[in-house]
C-alpha cells in the first residue's frame, strides 16, 4: 500500500514541479521524490522502484502528450540530433528513463535519511 | 552500513542531476534537454498553437494591433513609427531570436563565447573570431553607433524603439521557451541594444562588399606577371550586356560654382594614378610575401532586379522584380511584414535583427536591390618601423600606431586578448600575431567602405523608402547610402522607373586595389569618393525597361573613367536585356515566370563551340551518349535536365584541363580562378588561344583535343541514370544556420544556377522572389524558401520552401483596416501602453 501511495505522491510532485517549471529547475522533481522517500518509510529497493516508476510514468505521459499533440516530425528530428535513430517515439522512454533514475535514487536517498534517524 | 548507503545514494542523485545539467563538448546538457518541463518538448509546436496574445510595456507610446495572418505574416497596425518600430523588434524576437542574436554575436566574433575555442579540430577563435575582430566589425560598428548618438536622434529613437521591442519580448521569456539552438548550445539570449542592429547591418556589408581576394591576385600576379595577367582577367567581357545600355549618354551631375550658380563639368574628375605604378605595384615581386589566401564569401552573392514602365505593360502599369541570391539557410534571412502607420503603409521583408522593411512596396512606389559588386575593400601592406609595431611608415614619414584592444571571451576558459595595430588605413588585418600560414612577417592593414560609413543613413535609406511617395522621396531617402553597394531600382504608381547605383565609392584608377597596395605611398591611398551625382542611374529610359543583375553597369570606360574592380556576373545581364527588350503587354505574370527561368545562356553561347571542336572518333559508351544528349538540347537547364549535368560538368572539366598549369603557382599559393567568359571568348576568338597549351608538357596541346579529353574525362565520373537529372545531381538544399542536419531541408528537385535567370545552385539561390504591378490595385507576390518562423518545432519553419522550389509564389495580401474581420486572419496580439 505504501509503496503504490509513494509512487502515487511522488509522481504528483512531480507533475507540480512540471507545473511550476516558469520558476523552478528542471531538477526540481527530485526534491518531491526525497521528500516522499522521508515521508513514507519502506524497504530501500521498493523506495527506489517507487521514485523511478513514478517519474517515468509521469514523464512518459507528458512526452508523449507532447509528441501526440505536435504539429510537425520535431520529436523526431530531435531523435535524429540525439543521433538515436529516426524515430521519436523511443525518446519518450529514454527521457523518462532518465528522470526515472533521479527519482529513483532521490527517493531511496530520502528513505535512507530517514531509516538513518530511525537507527540512532 | 546505512549511513555509507545513504551518503552513496545521495552522491547518484547529485551526479545524476549534475550529468543532466552540464553540457560536455558538443553533447548538450541530456538531462535538462530531454525533461519535459524545460526541454525540447516544448518546443514542439502544437497544432492548435495559438500566438494571439497582449503585451503590456511601458516602452510603448499608443496601441497597436498586429494580425497574423494564415502564412503567419503580421500585419502592424501603429499609431506612429516608433511603436510601429517596437511591435516589429518584439515580433522579430518572437519568431527569429536565436538567429538574430546568433548572427551578431557572428558579426561581432563573439562565437568563442556560445561555441568554445574549438569544435572538433576547427578553432572558432582562429577561423571566426579573430577575423571578424581583426577585419574591424566592432570598430566599424562602434564608430557608427558613436556618430548616431552624438548626431542622428531620430535614427538612434527608431533603433531604441526597435531594441525596447526586443527586449520586452526576452524579459517575458522563460527559459523552458527559449528557442530549440539555446537549449542545445546551453546559453540564454541577452538584451538587444541599437548597437546590435547597427552590426547586423555591418554584417550585410561583410556579406556583400567583401573582396578580399586581393592576396590570391597578387600571388598570381608575382608570379606570371601583369600582361599574362590582363589576359586569365580582362577586366571586360566583349559579350557585356551592361546596366546602362550601350551608347546611351553618362554626363556628369551639375556642380555649384564659388557663387552658387549651378555650372555643367565637361568631364567627371579623375583619381591620379600613381607615378611609381609600373615599378612598385604592377610588378613581380617577392614570390614569398603572401601566402594566403582570406576565404571567400560566395561570389554569386548577387541578385536579379528590373523594371517594365507602363508602356511596356498590358495593364499600363509600372512593374518591378526582384530576386537577391543569397546563401539560403533556415530560419531565413527574411521575414515577411506589413507596416501600416497614419503616415505610410508599406509591405515587404524585413531583415530580423534591424528596423524596417529593406525589399517591397508601399501604397505609392515599389523598390528593389541587387549587389553592385563593386571592389570597396583593398589590403595595404604596412613597413613598421620595429618588432614593436608602435610606428610605421608612410610617405618617408613615421606616424604612430594607435593600438586596439578587443576582448574575446572563450566559453570554459580565460579571456583572450586582441591587440589590433590601427593605421591610417584601418586595422592591421593579418601580422605576425595573426594567421599562421602567413609567415613572412609582413603586415597587412584592410581599408574597407563599412569602416568609413558610420552614419546611420543605411538605416535611414531604409525607412525613408518605407514612405517614400514619388521618385524624388526615393532618391532623398538612398542618395546618403554608403555601404554595401546596391543598384537600387525604383518604379511608382505614376509610371515612373528608375535606378541608380547607390554607394559611397571610392574613385579609382585601373586596377587599383586588385593587389596588395604599398602602404607606405600615399598615392596609393584611396583619392576622393565619387559624388553622389555623379554614382550611375537611370530614369524612364526609352527602351522602357531597367534591369540589373550584377553585371558591369557601364562598358563605357571613356565616358565613365572610374575603376569598378570586383566580380561582375556577365550572363544573366545578357539574358534578362534580351527577354526584356523582345518583350511587350507584359503581365505579372510574365514576370513570375521569368524570376524561374532555366534558360542557359551560357550553353546557348558555349556549347556549339565545345561540339564543334569535339573529336567525336575518340568517343565511345557514356561519352557518345551524352554527346547525343547534349546535340538535342533546348538550354533549358530545368531540375530533369540531363543535358545541363553534362554540359555543366563537361565545361568546367575543360577549364581545369586549360587552366590548372596556369594558376598551379610554383610557391604553391594560392590562385585566383579565371571566369568562365574569359575562356570562352579566348576560344571564339582564336582558335589557336595560347592559354590551351598545357606548358607542362613538350607538345602543343589544341582546343579539340582538350574538349574530347574533358568529356571523356566527365563521361567516366557521371552514371547515365536518374540520377544524372540536374535537380538530383545539384540537389539543393536549404541548411539550418548551424547545419543541424535533421533542420535542413535537402534534396529540393530545383532547375537553373550559375549564370541563369533561377540562379539556385547548391546551397545560394533567389533568397526573396517579389513581383509587384504598380497598377490602381496593386498586386503583388513573393515567396522566400523557409518560413515566418524560426522555431524547427513549427509548422511555418518551413512552410515555403516547397513552393519555392517549384516556382510558385505566395500572393502579398496587403491588410487594411477595414480587413479585421477577414478569414485569412488567425491571431491577433494587442499591444498596449503599460
Amino acid at each position: 500500500m505504501k509503496f503504490i501511495v509513494s509512487i502515487i505522491l511522488c509522481a504528483l510532485t512531480t507533475y507540480c514541479s512540471f507545473l511550476y517549471s516558469e520558476y523552478t529547475p528542471w531538477w526540481l522533481f527530485g526534491a518531491g521524490a526525497f521528500l516522499v522517500g522521508i515521508a513514507l518509510p519502506q524497504k530501500g529497493w521498493l523506495s527506489w522502484l517507487a521514485g523511478f516508476l513514478a517519474v517515468f510514468i509521469c514523464w512518459s505521459i507528458l512526452n508523449a502528450h507532447f509528441d501526440n499533440k505536435s504539429s510537425t516530425s520535431f520529436i523526431n528530428q530531435m531523435a535524429e540530433v540525439l543521433k538515436i535513430g529516426k524515430s521519436g517515439t523511443p525518446l519518450i522512454f529514454i527521457s523518462a528513463a532518465f528522470g526515472g533514475l533521479i527519482g529513483g535514487f532521490a527517493m531511496l536517498t530520502g528513505n535512507l535519511l530517514r531509516s538513518r534517524k530511525s537507527e540512532v | 552500513m546505512r549511513y555509507v548507503a545513504f551518503v552513496i545514494s545521495l552522491i547518484f542523485t547529485i551526479a545524476l542531476i549534475f550529468l543532466g545539467n552540464t553540457k560536455f563538448g558538443v553533447i548538450p546538457p541530456l538531462g535538462k534537454l530531454l525533461s519535459p518541463s524545460h526541454g525540447f518538448w516544448k518546443n514542439a509546436e502544437p497544432v492548435n498553437v495559438d500566438f494571439s496574445g497582449a503585451v503590456n510595456s511601458k516602452g510603448l507610446n499608443g496601441d497597436v494591433n498586429v494580425y497574423l495572418d494564415d502564412r503567419l505574416v503580421p500585419h502592424i497596425f501603429a499609431e506612429n513609427d516608433e511603436d510601429a518600430y517596437f511591435a516589429q523588434g518584439w515580433l522579430h524576437a518572437k519568431f527569429r531570436l536565436w538567429q538574430m542574436e546568433f548572427q551578431t554575436h557572428a558579426a561581432a566574433g563573439r562565437l568563442c563565447e556560445i561555441l568554445g575555442e574549438k569544435i572538433d579540430t576547427n578553432s572558432v577563435l582562429e577561423g571566426h573570431d579573430r577575423k571578424f575582430r581583426r577585419m574591424g566589425m566592432n570598430y566599424a560598428a562602434e564608430n557608427a553607433i558613436n556618430y548616431i548618438t552624438k548626431n542622428q536622434p531620430e535614427t538612434l529613437k527608431v533603433l531604441e524603439a526597435y531594441a525596447s521591442g526586443v527586449n520586452a519580448y526576452i524579459r517575458q521569456l522563460k527559459p523552458e521557451d527559449y528557442p530549440i539552438e539555446y537549449k542545445i548550445l546551453d546559453y540564454a539570449p541577452e538584451p538587444w541594444t541599437p548597437y546590435k542592429s547597427v552590426l547586423f547591418l555591418k554584417y550585410m556589408s561583410y556579406d556583400l562588399a567583401n573582396d578580399g581576394d586581393d592576396f590570391a591576385y597578387t600571388n598570381l600576379l608575382n608570379e606570371i606577371g601583369i600582361s599574362k595577367l590582363e589576359k586569365m582577367f580582362p577586366i571586360m567581357a566583349d559579350s557585356l550586356s551592361p546596366i546602362i545600355p550601350k551608347g546611351y549618354p553618362i554626363t556628369p551631375a551639375a556642380e555649384a560654382d564659388s557663387t552658387g550658380k549651378l555650372i555643367q563639368p565637361k568631364s567627371f574628375a579623375k583619381a591620379v594614378v600613381p607615378a611609381s605604378l609600373d615599378s612598385l605595384y604592377l610588378i613581380k615581386k617577392d614570390t614569398s610575401t603572401i601566402a594566403w589566401l582570406q576565404p571567400q564569401t560566395d561570389k554569386d552573392n548577387g541578385s536579379n532586379n528590373w523594371v517594365v514602365s507602363p508602356g511596356k505593360t498590358q495593364d499600363s502599369a509600372a512593374i518591378l522584380a526582384n530576386d537577391p541570391h543569397l546563401g539560403i539557410s533556415l530560419p531565413s534571412l527574411w521575414y515577411e511584414v506589413q507596416i501600416h502607420t497614419p503616415v505610410y503603409n508599406v509591405y515587404g521583408v524585413s531583415f530580423p535583427g534591424s528596423p524596417s522593411v529593406i525589399i517591397g512596396f508601399n501604397d505609392s512606389i515599389a523598390w528593389g536591390v541587387t549587389n553592385a559588386m563593386r571592389d570597396v575593400m583593398d589590403f595595404y601592406e604596412i613597413q613598421f618601423v620595429d618588432s614593436s609595431m608602435n610606428q610605421y611608415v608612410y610617405n618617408g614619414d613615421t606616424l604612430k600606431t594607435d593600438w586596439r584592444t578587443e576582448t574575446i571571451s572563450i566559453r570554459g576558459k580565460a579571456d583572450y586578448s586582441e591587440q589590433i595595430p590601427m593605421t591610417i588605413f584601418g586595422p592591421v588585418m593579418y601580422d605576425g600575431s595573426y594567421q599562421s600560414a602567413l609567415k613572412n612577417g609582413k603586415a597587412y592593414a584592410i581599408k574597407w567602405k563599412a569602416h568609413e560609413n558610420i552614419s546611420g543613413f543605411e538605416l535611414d535609406a531604409f525607412r525613408n523608402l518605407n514612405r517614400a511617395k514619388n521618385y524624388d522621396d526615393y532618391l532623398n531617402a538612398i542618395r546618403y547610402y554608403d555601404c554595401p553597394g546596391q543598384n537600387f531600382i525604383f518604379a511608382s504608381k505614376t509610371g515612373d522607373i528608375a535606378w541608380w547605383q547607390q554607394a559611397s565609392f571610392p574613385a579609382k584608377w585601373r586596377r587599383q586595389g586588385d593587389f596588395v597596395m604599398p602602404g607606405w605611398d600615399s598615392t596609393y591611398n584611396w583619392q576622393f569618393n565619387i559624388e553622389q551625382g555623379n554614382n550611375l542611374h537611370l530614369k524612364k529610359p526609352a527602351t522602357g525597361f531597367i534591369a540589373t543583375a550584377n553585371q558591369l553597369p557601364t562598358g563605357d570606360t571613356l565616358q565613365y573613367p572610374y575603376y569598378l574592380g570586383g566580380h561582375h556576373d556577365l550572363y544573366r545581364g545578357i539574358i534578362i536585356n534580351r527577354l526584356l527588350n523582345s518583350m511587350n503587354n507584359i503581365t505579372v505574370n510574365d514576370m513570375k515566370q521569368m524570376q524561374v527561368n532555366n534558360y542557359n545562356i551560357f550553353a546557348e553561347m558555349a556549347l556549339p563551340h565545345l561540339l564543334k571542336h569535339l573529336d567525336e572518333s575518340k568517343l565511345s559508351g557514356n561519352a557518345q551518349a551524352f554527346v547525343d544528349i547534349c546535340k538535342t538540347w533546348n538550354y533549358d537547364a530545368s531540375a530533369d535536365s540531363k543535358a545541363q549535368t553534362i554540359f555543366d560538368r563537361w565545361w568546367v572539366a575543360f577549364e581545369e584541363l586549360v587552366w590548372q598549369d596556369d594558376v598551379t603557382l610554383k610557391s604553391g599559393l594560392k590562385a585566383p580562378w579565371p571566369e568562365r567568359e574569359t575562356l570562352l571568348e579566348g576560344i571564339i576568338k582564336d582558335s589557336a588561344y595560347p592559354f590551351i597549351d598545357d606548358e607542362r608538357t613538350p607538345q602543343r596541346e589544341t582546343i579539340s583535343e582538350l574538349v574530347t579529353a574533358a568529356l571523356i574525362k566527365t563521361a567516366g565520373k557521371l552514371p547515365n541514370d536518374a540520377s544524372l537529372a540536374w535537380g538530383a545531381y545539384k540537389n539543393t538544399s536549404v541548411n539550418h544556420l548551424l547545419k543541424i542536419a535533421p533542420f535542413n531541408r535537402t534534396n529540393l528537385n530545383v532547375g537553373g544556377g550559375s549564370f541563369i535567370i533561377n540562379a539556385t545552385k547548391a546551397t545560394h539561390g533567389p533568397s526573396w522572389r517579389m513581383v509587384v504591378e504598380l497598377g490602381k490595385e496593386t498586386k503583388a507576390y513573393g515567396i522566400y524558401p523557409g518560413g515566418q518562423s524560426g522555431n524547427p518545432g513549427s509548422a511555418f519553419y518551413d512552410s515555403f520552401v516547397k513552393d519555392w522550389a517549384i516556382g510558385k509564389s505566395n500572393e502579398l495580401w496587403v491588410m487594411t483596416a477595414n480587413d479585421k474581420a477577414n478569414e485569412k486572419i488567425k491571431w491577433t496580439i494587442t499591444f498596449k501602453k503599460a
